[in-house]
Formats: C-alpha cells, sequence, structure tokens
C-alpha cells in the first residue's frame, strides 16, 4: 500500500529532479529565476492539473472524428490511435527518466538514511508526468462512457493497459540496455548494432504480431478480423465478451513481467553501476579532429554505449514503420512515398533531442572548462541529432529505389531534412543571448507546448520544401524543392553564427 | 598572471565574494586559504570563465574574463575539486576530445600524453572508461586534461585530496616545475601544512572578502603565530568558534 511516508519521499525526489535538471539549464538566469522555475515544477498537483488541461484540446482533435460520425469502425479507428498515444509517451518517458534519474544519483543521499525506500516510489515518482497523458484518450473516453458505456468501461481499462504496457516495456528496455556500458573492445560495433536491431524488433513487435495475425490468422478465417493485439485491440470493444478477454490475458502477462522488472531496475538504480573493464593492456591510439567532429563522435560512443539513450531516435521509427510496412506490402514504395516517409522520420527525429541533451548531463560543469563557444557545441548537436534519421533515412532511400529506381533522386532530402529539422530545434532552445553553453531544461511531456511549437516551426519549413514536390512535376519540383531546402538550412546556418 | 579587482558575487542576495581584490604575479604559485563557504571555489570559478562576476574585475593574462571566457579557458587549466566528467568515454578518449577542442596538435599531443601518463602512473587506465576508475584515479585524468594544453594559468581547486603521498609529490614537482617556466598558479587547499610548502604567498578569505595577504612567513610574523594554521584560525576569528565547539563536545560525547 502507498503511505504518505512514500508520496512525501516522491515529492522530495522530484523537487530534486527539477532542481538537478533546472540548474544546468543556461537560459535560467540567477537564483531567483532558479527558485521561481523549481517553486512551480515542485506544485506537483498544480502543474499535473495543467499539463492534463494542456493535453486536452490536443485528446479533443484526435478524437473529433468520433464525435462527428457515431459508428463502430470509426470509433475503433479512433480509439486505436488514441491508445498508441499513452502507450508511446509511457514508454518513452519511462526510459528517458529512468537514465535521468539513474546519471543524477537523485537516490544516492537515501541510500544511507533509515528509510524504507522501495520500487513502488520509482513508479509513483514516474507517473507523475505520466498521469496528465490520460487526457490525450479522456475527450474519446468520455464520449463512450455517455454513449456506450459498456463499450467507454472496456476503452478507459485499455488506456490504463496502454500505460502500463509503454511503463513495463520502458523498464525492460532499461534494465536491459540501461545499466551495462560496453567492453569497448572490437565486437562492440556488432554488439551494439544487434541490440539496436533488438531494440526495434522489440518495439515493432505488437505491428509484427497484427501483421502475423493479418497475414496467417485472418486468412485461415480462425478469427476473422479480430485484433487481439495492442494497440489495435484497443479499438475491438464492440466485441465486449472477446475485448474483455483479450485484455484480460494482456493484463495477466503484463502485471507479471511489471512486478519483476520494476524490482530489477530498482535493484540496479540502487546498485553501483556496472562498468566493463578491458583487463588486457593495450596501445592508445592519439588523434585529434576538429572540435565539432570529436564532439560528435563523443555523443555517438556514448548514445551507443548505453542503447537505452537510442530510445528517443527509435519513437519515430516506430511511427513510421507499419505505414512503411503496409505501403511494401501493396504495391512497393514509390517516390513521394519515400519522400513523405523521409519528411515524417526528420519531422519526429527531433523526439531523441531529449537523449541528445541528456548525454552531457553529468559533465556539462568539465565543458564547461574548455574553450567552448555555444555554436560549435550546438553544431556538434545537429549532427549528433541528425545521425540516426540520416542512417534511416538513407534505408529508405535504398528500399524506395529497390521498387522505383527513380527514388534515388530522394538521396538529398535524407541529409537535408533531418539537419533542418535539428538545426531549428536546436537554435530555438540555444537561442538565449548569453555565449555560456548549458543544457535546456526540456522535455518533451513536461514541455508539450514548446514541443507543439517546435513541430509548427519544422512543419512550417518542410512545407515550404515538399509544396513544390508534392505539386509540380517531378522535373521542376524536386530541383525546386532541394533548393529551397539549401536555402533553408543556410539561414539557419548564418542564424547561429 | 591574474588580476582581480573589486570582483563581487552574489546568489540571489547573498553575496558569496565582496569586493575582492588580489594579484597572482607570472611564476608565482598563490594560495587562497579560507574555511568552507568563504567563497574559494565561486572565485576560482570565475576566474576560469565558468560562471561571471555580478560586480568588479577579473583578468586572466590580461583578458577580462567576463567579456572574452573562451578566449580565457584557452589560457587556464582548472581543477576541480570534484572531477566529473564523461563516464563512458574511455580515458584516451577523453584527452583526445580534449585535445580536439583545444586545438592540440596531434603530434604534440601524444609527446605531452605520453610523458604525463607516465608520471602519473596511468597506463593501465588508457583504455578503461573514466567512470570504473577510482576517486584518485579520476583526479589525475582531471589534472592531466587540464595541463594538457600548456595553459599560462593554473587553477586548483582542493585538487590533491583523492592524491596518494606518491602522487601528491609528483604533482608538486610538476608544479614547481610549471612554477620555473613562468606560470601563475592560484591554488586553494584547507591542507595548510601543503599550503605552506607550495605557494609563495598566500591571501586569506573569510566571508566572501580578503581579510589579508602576504607570504607564509610574513602572515606568522606578523600574527606572532607559529603556524599557518594558528594564523588562519586567529585571522579567521575561528579560534574561540573552535574552543568553544571543543569544550561543547567534551561535555556531550
Amino acid at each position: 500500500m502507498i503511505q504518505k511516508k512514500d508520496l512525501k519521499i516522491v515529492m522530495v525526489l522530484y523537487r530534486e529532479l527539477q532542481y538537478r535538471a533546472a540548474e544546468k539549464d543556461p537560459s535560467i538566469e540567477g537564483e531567483e529565476e532558479l527558485k521561481k522555475k523549481i517553486k512551480e515544477a515542485s506544485n506537483v498537483k498544480k502543474k499535473m492539473l495543467k499539463q492534463s488541461l494542456l493535453f486536452l484540446p490536443f485528446g479533443l482533435m484526435l478524437s473529433t472524428p468520433m464525435f462527428a460520425a457515431d459508428e463502430e469502425g470509426i470509433i475503433a479507428a479512433v480509439m486505436t490511435s488514441v491508445a498508441v498515444v499513452p502507450f508511446v509517451f509511457a514508454l518513452y518517458n519511462t526510459v528517458a527518466q529512468c537514465a535521468q534519474l539513474d546519471s543524477l544519483g537523485v537516490f544516492e543521499p537515501l541510500k544511507s538514511l533509515p528509510i524504507d525506500v522501495r520500487s513502488k516510489q520509482l513508479s509513483l515518482l514516474l507517473s507523475i508526468d505520466l498521469i496528465p497523458l490520460f487526457s490525450f484518450a479522456l475527450p474519446a473516453v468520455i464520449y463512450l462512457l455517455i454513449f456506450h458505456p459498456l463499450n467507454g468501461i472496456l476503452a478507459a481499462l485499455w488506456v490504463l493497459t496502454g500505460f502500463l504496457i509503454g511503463h513495463t516495456l520502458g523498464f525492460v528496455v532499461y534494465s536491459e540496455f540501461g545499466f551495462k556500458l560496453g567492453s569497448g573492445g572490437s565486437s562492440d560495433l556488432l554488439k551494439t548494432v544487434l541490440k539496436v536491431a533488438g531494440l526495434i524488433a522489440f518495439m515493432g513487435l505488437f505491428f509484427a504480431w497484427n501483421f502475423l495475425q493479418d497475414v496467417l490468422i485472418a486468412r485461415a478465417d480462425m478469427l476473422l478480423r479480430y485484433s487481439v493485439v495492442y494497440p489495435l485491440s484497443a479499438g475491438a470493444i464492440f466485441d465486449p465478451v472477446q475485448n474483455f478477454i483479450t485484455l484480460i490475458l494482456h493484463l495477466a502477462l503484463i502485471i507479471p513481467l511489471y512486478l519483476y522488472v520494476v524490482n530489477r531496475v530498482w535493484k540496479r538504480l540502487l546498485k553501483k553501476k556496472e562498468v566493463s573493464i578491458r583487463k588486457k593492456k593495450s596501445q592508445y591510439h592519439v588523434s585529434s579532429k576538429s572540435a565539432v567532429r570529436s564532439l560528435l563522435m563523443k555523443d555517438l560512443k556514448m548514445l551507443f554505449r548505453r542503447t537505452s539513450s537510442l530510445v528517443g531516435f527509435l519513437i519515430p521509427i516506430l511511427i513510421i514503420l507499419p505505414q512503411v510496412v503496409m505501403s511494401v506490402q501493396d504495391d512497393g514504395l514509390t517516390l513521394l512515398q519515400t519522400s513523405a516517409f523521409i519528411f515524417l522520420l526528420a519531422a519526429f527525429g527531433i523526439m531523441a533531442l531529449e537523449s541528445i541533451l541528456s548525454v552531457d548531463s553529468n559533465s556539462i560543469d568539465f565543458l564547461k572548462t574548455l574553450p567552448l563557444k555555444k555554436k560549435t557545441y550546438v553544431e556538434s548537436k545537429v549532427l549528433s541529432l541528425s545521425i540516426i534519421p540520416i542512417a534511416v533515412s538513407l534505408v529508405l532511400v535504398g528500399l524506395g529505389t529497390y521498387f522505383d529506381p527513380i527514388t534515388l533522386i530522394t538521396i538529398p532530402y535524407a541529409f537535408l531534412l533531418p539537419l533542418i529539422s535539428s538545426s531549428i530545434v536546436l537554435s530555438y532552445l540555444f537561442s538565449y543571448e548569453d555565449e555560456k553553453i548549458g543544457i535546456p531544461d526540456f522535455s518533451f511531456v513536461n514541455d508539450f507546448l514548446k514541443f507543439i511549437l517546435l513541430m509548427i516551426l519544422v512543419g512550417i519549413a518542410f512545407g515550404a520544401i515538399a509544396l513544390p514536390l508534392f505539386t509540380l512535376p517531378i522535373l521542376y519540383g524536386v530541383p525546386l524543392s532541394y533548393l529551397i531546402a539549401c536555402l533553408v538550412l543556410f539561414y539557419l546556418y548564418l542564424r547561429r553564427n | 598572471m591574474i588580476s582581480v579587482k573589486n570582483l563581487t558575487k552574489y546568489y540571489g542576495e547573498k553575496a558569496a565574494v565582496k569586493d575582492l581584490s588580489f594579484e597572482v604575479k607570472e611564476g608565482e604559485i598563490y594560495g587562497l586559504l579560507g574555511p568552507n563557504g568563504s567563497g574559494k571555489t565561486t572565485t576560482m570559478r570565475i576566474l576560469s570563465g565558468i560562471i561571471e562576476p555580478s560586480s568588479g574585475r577579473a583578468e586572466v593574462q590580461g583578458l577580462n574574463v567576463k567579456e572574452h571566457p573562451v578566449e580565457v579557458k584557452k589560457k587556464v587549466g582548472f581543477i576541480p575539486e570534484n572531477p566529473k566528467t564523461f563516464e563512458s568515454l574511455t580515458t584516451i578518449e577523453l584527452f583526445n576530445l580534449i585535445g580536439s577542442i583545444r586545438g592540440i596538435e596531434e603530434k604534440k599531443l601524444r609527446k605531452k600524453l605520453n610523458r604525463l601518463v607516465k608520471a602519473f602512473e596511468l597506463e593501465e587506465y588508457m583504455n578503461q572508461y573514466v567512470g570504473s576508475l577510482s576517486f584518485g584515479t579520476k583526479q589525475k585524468v582531471s589534472i592531466i586534461s587540464a595541463i594538457l594544453h600548456d595553459p599560462e594559468v593554473i587553477i586548483i581547486d582542493e585538487a590533491m585530496n583523492g592524491l596518494d603521498p606518491k602522487m601528491a609529490k609528483i604533482f608538486r614537482e610538476i608544479l614547481f616545475n610549471l612554477k620555473n617556466k613562468g606560470k601563475s598558479m592560484i591554488f586553494s587547499t584547507h591542507v595548510l601544512p601543503l599550503a605552506e610548502m607550495v605557494c609563495d604567498r598566500v591571501g586569506m578569505i573569510a566571508g566572501g572578502q580578503l581579510i589579508t595577504e602576504g607570504t607564509v612567513e610574513d602572515l606568522k610574523e606578523k600574527s606572532h603565530e607559529k603556524d599557518l594554521e594558528d594564523v588562519f584560525l586567529k585571522l579567521t576569528k575561528s579560534e574561540t568558534e573552535v574552543s568553544r565547539v571543543v569544550n561543547a563536545l567534551r561535555g556531550s560525547m
């Protein structure tokens, strides 16, 4: 049971987390501003209410088709997309917050005290940022509770289950990939590639199951078109009996997994970090590259050594993966489809921002002692944020070219678009007047309005670039689109200088 | 050379450093001594270009730290009390990163590293993650990181705490060597015999203000005390406080 004392510890820890993040934010000037920010952030009830109200309009937007046409098919489609939101955010937020808790060592002061600190406090702490996300689903759930009460109850239960699944999988990802550093040996690259592939496969598991269900089960006429896997199962609430059984099965799987993994993460958070030590003495290699390149290499090494930090990069892949699979299944990828996926990947690529910024959270004081200009630091971060979307976009171009060779001409998009979206968000976050470097305090859940603003800015730039591509013949549209993209990138570069 | 004039730094309404003035000449080791919370670390961080002063002027090699923090950092090597750096980089990766950011030529970097790594007995740790190193070894890494670029000014904030006696002696020798090359150094420590051994002049601060400065011998003479610890306790007005606390403890333990 949750006691008052547990809540008190959670509040202290939450306040500590807010303080440590705000302390590193270079845009916060002086003690007074810091105090104000901490005071605001530490009023948990007010903050949760504010966040909930903030997410509500987006929930309304998501649910509008349901209000407009009260049809089972539309309700199923809306519920499926509504159910994805808490799942994705809970997964992402759990991994990101665990990484933050681990690197900031907020539990350290409690270790020596005679307090019974247990894993439930960890979940409680993480749920402060997760609970307001329920607002995304609230309009749809309330609508269903009023007009289809039984189905509404199921919808609410599915949304809560989605939270639990995302939260649990976040713990699984962090416990498997978050604690141990690689050995630094020659086989590390292969291991990392395999780990990343494993992560993508793991996160795409639900879509893969659905694909299998479509191909094998539905064709065998065994279960017709009934969806048994979350989040598609959240849209199947009009088969209440089967749906309830599916829900129970999901919970029967996820609750024991949650109980197991939350304790595992908790124990490992309390333990000293595992760091591999190479026993063999070997010659070290001295090399000196440009500052931007060295900072980029540093970020990549750190990200690939703690694979859990890559989750931010995997979210955009997870978002486009089902659509890519569906397009490939239909008639293969066209030039326009490939371009559209690259645009989407680059736009959602900014979701890795938190991972890229938090890489330096423990070492920012050290970086401040080096003669590093803000411009150099921001440029390295632009490259770090772009590099994985560029690599994935190139894979997409390769795939598109296999189906339609002319798709090869989209290669420049693979480079330009991720660089543009990264430049926009980082120029915005580092737009404070001061020249000092630091880590802007930013999280997608807590700064959702900022995130939407950044998406709008990226959307405007991408809209201008995409307009000639989708409206003019390819011969004129593509070169004009590249010209605009180059101009936008050049403008962003000039702004940094 | 370091020049500090009327330096003041406020954190909110509290002044951490107040109207502080002193100078450190070329080839001089200046000790900054003071009780906890006296403003030593704040002063060191201002001089390293990490934080800005609220008012007053601080210059390093003629550069104003507020106006040219990046240029100042090029000339300064800062060794902090708690070395916090990239724990998932190996030691050599960290040195390579510092070399790149500081623009040290590869050949020079190799030569310098070979000497320093050998001096600090770090060879076997070069391919290990910094996070796996002990506090003392991290401190050695931090020292090398700070002097790798041959800085004109070295700022040392209680940085000898983690070193064993052998390494502390090696570090002292390195400091004397750098001093002979004309480098200016500012050194804060709580270990007063160490300050006595290393520093040409010392300044004592309390409550963010300089209360006295001079050579160790001058200070002893002025305050009629035998060693620096007694001078320190007398000048920081801690003598009576120490006796009161000691007596109180005797009664309660």
